[in-house]
């Protein structure tokens, strides 16, 4: 078994919509028995260098793989070649398993979890300390509510208030 | 009057970098001239097994166009 690495290019003129179809495409044709997909992600969109085809941007997309099988290589390619969303790709062999890429969204989470946290520790808490991390995305939900809430209690006690003034008055 | 020359020395080996991605654009415009052309050995200093490794990273490189082949290709 060996490790492969396509980049390949989309045409940049293609909304999202059209863009995941064929990201889908390749995807359904890369999928197979003999092949293992290790990454495949959107490396982004970029100025090209030089124009192919008119285009001088382009969306570009890693998929790194693991195939034992050339028939599988030689399919993909010719499948790369004529579909036409794709305006250039390219196979090369990697030495070692390339790294399982991770998306940085998962340490804007932490973030946020740490955030919700502090506003749980400042409000009288009702939860136990042991389940916090489990129990703070449930928590967190009431306590919004509970802000809305005393948002709202105060104003109406002013608006009573008034009332009362007027009566008075 | 003489002339001493600046010691040239190895980029990777300094660096301690063994392989060469071709998706490393940063690097790669380092060895390359303003014209897009491949420097040459005798310039970089680096070695003859990492000038080999650098050169097939350029070629791929400007395959898949994330470095130019010529600097004059994106005015026509």
């Amino acid at each position: 078994m060996r490790y492969y690495e396509t980049l390949y290019i989309i045409n940049p003129n293609y909304e999202q919509e059209r863009l995941d179809k064929i990201i889908g495409e390749v995807k359904g044709e890369i999928d197979r028995e003999e092949v293992t997909v290790i990454n495949h992600r959107t490396w982004g969109k970029k100025r090209m260098a030089y124009q192919i085809q008119k285009h001088k941007y382009g969306t570009y997309m890693l998929l790194q793989f693991e195939t034992g099988s050339i028939k599988a290589l030689m399919d993909f390619d010719t499948f790369m070649k004529l579909n036409r969303g794709v305006i250039r790709h390219q196979t090369v062999r990697l030495d070692t398993r390339p790294d399982v890429y991770e998306e940085e969204v998962p340490e804007v989470k932490k973030e946020e979890a740490s955030t919700s946290e502090d506003k749980v520790a400042d409000k009288p808490a009702e939860t136990s300390d042991t389940d916090e991390a489990e129990a703070t995305k449930e928590v967190s939900e009431p306590v919004v509510e509970e802000e809305k809430a005393k948002d709202t209690e105060p104003e109406a006690s002013e608006s009573i208030e008034a009332d009362e003034e007027k009566t008075e008055e | 009057m003489t002339f001493v020359s600046k010691k040239k020395f190895c980029f990777f080996k300094e660096n301690g970098i063994t392989e060469v991605d071709y998706k490393d654009v940063k690097l790669l415009r380092r060895f390359i001239t303003e014209q897009g052309k491949i420097m040459p050995r005798r310039v970089t200093g680096s070695t003859a097994k990492m000038h080999r490794k650098l050169v097939h990273a350029i070629k791929r490189a400007r395959n898949i166009a994330l470095i130019p082949y010529t600097n004059s290709s994106m005015d026509s």
